[in-house]
């Protein structure tokens, strides 16, 4: 990794600071890199070179060196907003669109100071595990590219882990910052529902949706997070009042810290290293003086029957506004009714086709109840259990993903495989969680473990605060300070 | 399950999606599949679950009802596929016999 390129946020202010280098710098070597990596790993769909140099030449000009997020170069998963800067969501159906604003948490961040470096890759409409769902490119797994990098923030957690950018945005529906981080060895943070404004995310289920950022470290993710938090009067759903301090218990450590385990961690279903892994990060938090308590961890055997039926439900409904009329694809034909069954046929990829037909289903005449409210019903048994476990814990620990990254290829075919590598991440979209993966180690092939840590609602300082100690202790970038070989 | 013909072609319907060519008789098998996973969640007691708050902490909210200032016409409609003296253009929805 290029000397410039590796810095966290931290880093990057300190050099700011002592006026070593200049935000065009920093930007400049992050271009660079992309430019002379960016074709094997395929992390991004858009870069805006020449955007970015000139709003970091803005920054330097303006005296705004105070600000939280001053000249960090930031990446954008392409299904959040830019204005001027085209948005896809990775689907044929909206190449080319230019929205005509900013989502929120954009705003923020370049308010903050931050420098947009360009779009990344996902899974079309954030629908997929591993990023090959892009109607554009395929995204390689930076530790080792024949491997998926996980989705649906794939080209993010790539692009982090490669050292392309410090931080960048992701958006995660049941699971889709955390498992790719998982995959990437980079930390990945979705806030309680509602923490972060969902006004220009493009929608794909709108109760489960949450954008969060992912970055090298879990201090930067609390970074971020500071910044693109708090309320905001165009989402119905945003939480109200001004967010916590998310950094301020970051470096309290495990000792004191209530955490649940699952008392069936021992009979999932899962890869052996990442079992022992789980298992080694379990002692040593113990040891750093945290009470550990055997739960009985709610949803496990439904919540990913529940995710796809409520998810797909969502979908169908606010994919509907896709009609080849005001933006993006439209296939020519003699009548409305055609028009808009062609542009949908031709303009959505196969899953998303696969989803809009389930979420039609689940919610049409006769199966409404049996499937749609049914899943209502096991998502408040999921999310009062989840409530009970926080009466008397602080933290629930377990795996991000139950294996490591799979080889490119190796799920597509196969959609309820790829569905089931979200088992240990949709319950807390469902119960409305903030939620964490941590890098924690690698496994026999060299490819990253990550740890997940969830907290009861609001409580993103004490989430922070044990994926802090979980880094510390498993030391992660310490072990592996070369990173993934095939950028190094 | 099977999903049948009809089945799929109301589907196609409701969803507004034309489905063509193999991939039509694959993404039957595939949905035939997914509904058999997921309504296993019908074996799941949920009789005594109380309903589900609101989404968000405090359940939907209203804005003052005033005009806000809004997205520029020209903008908008530079982003369609066919506008036309300030409108979006479709494919005749009345059948006027004229062409």
């Amino acid at each position: 990794m290029d000397e410039l390129t590796g810095y966290s946020i931290e880093g990057l202010r300190a050099l700011y600071r002592r006026n070593e280098v200049s935000p065009r710098e920093v930007v400049h070597a992050c271009i660079e890199h992309i430019e002379t990596h960016d074709r094997t790993i395929g992390a991004f769909l858009e870069t805006v070179p020449e955007r970015a140099m000139r709003r970091a030449t803005e920054l330097e000009r303006s005296g705004y060196a105070d600000r939280p997020l001053f000249g960090v170069p930031v990446a954008v998963k392409d299904n959040i907003c830019t204005r001027g800067i085209p948005t896809t969501a990775a689907s044929r159906i909206l190449d080319g669109y230019h929205p005509p604003y900013d989502a929120t948490a954009v705003a923020r961040l370049e308010e903050a100071g931050a420098v947009i470096i360009g779009k990344t890759n996902l899974d079309e409409f954030a629908m997929g595990s591993s990023t090959e769902n892009s109607a554009f490119r395929v995204t390689a797994n930076p530790w080792n590219t024949r491997y998926a990098p996980g989705g649906s923030s794939g080209g993010s957690a790539a692009a982090v882990a490669a050292g392309m950018v410090p931080v960048a945005l992701g958006s995660d529906t049941g699971g889709s910052i955390r498992q790719p981080a998982a995959f990437c060895g980079v930390a990945g943070l979705k806030g309680t529902y509602g923490r972060v404004s969902r006004y220009g995310l493009i929608a794909f289920a709108s109760s489960l949706d949450q954008i969060g950022p992912i970055a090298r470290e879990v201090k930067d993710c609390a970074a971020v997070m500071q910044v693109i938090a708090g309320h905001d009067p165009r989402d119905a759903t945003s939480i109200a009042g001004p967010p916590p301090d998310f950094s301020g218990e970051i470096e309290s450590g495990a000792r004191g810290l209530r955490i649940a385990i699952p008392a069936a961690l021992g009979t999932w279903e899962m890869d052996d290293a990442v079992r022992r892994s789980t298992e080694r990060i379990i002692r040593e938090v113990r040891t750093a003086g945290a009470e550990m308590h055997e739960i009985e961890l709610p949803g496990m055997e439904t919540s990913i029957a529940c995710y796809y039926i409520l998810a797909t439900a969502e979908a169908s409904s606010n994919l509907a506004r896709y009609d080849g009329v005001r933006y993006g694809f439209r296939a020519p034909a003699g009548t409305l009714i055609d028009q808009y069954e062609r542009t949908r046929g031709e303009g959505f990829g196969e899953e998303v086709k696969r989803r809009i037909l389930l979420g039609t289903y689940v919610l049409s005449a006769g199966y409404y109840d049996a499937y749609y409210a049914k899943a209502q019903q096991v998502r408040a048994v999921i999310t009062d259990g989840y409530r009970r476990i926080f009466e008397k814990h602080d933290l629930v620990l377990l795996p991000a993903s139950p294996t490591p990254a799979f080889r490119l290829g190796e799920r597509i075919a196969d959609p309820i495989a790829m569905y089931l590598s979200d088992i240990f991440t949709t319950p807390a979209n469902i119960a409305g969680l903030p939620a964490i993966s941590v890098p924690v180690d690698c496994c026999p092939d060299g490819l990253p473990i990550g740890l997940q840590l969830i907290a009861g609602a609001g409580r993103e300082a004490t989430l922070l605060r044990g994926a802090r100690a979980v880094e510390v202790i498993a030391g992660f970038r310490e072990r592996y300070p070369a990173g993934p070989y095939s950028i190094s | 399950m099977d999903l049948t013909e009809s089945e799929l072609r109301h589907l196609e319907q409701l969803a507004r999606v034309k489905l063509t060519g193999a991939s039509r008789e694959k993404l039957r098998g595939q949905l035939a599949r997914i509904i058999d996973f997921v309504a296993k969640l019908q074996e799941v007691d949920t009789a005594a679950s109380e309903p589900l708050p609101p989404a968000g902490d405090r359940g939907p909210q209203t804005r003052p009802d005033v005009t806000q200032p809004c997205l520029d016409r020209d903008e908008v409609l530079s982003e369609s596929p066919a506008s036309e003296g300030g409108m979006f253009t479709v494919p005749p929805v009345i059948d006027t016999g004229e062409r």
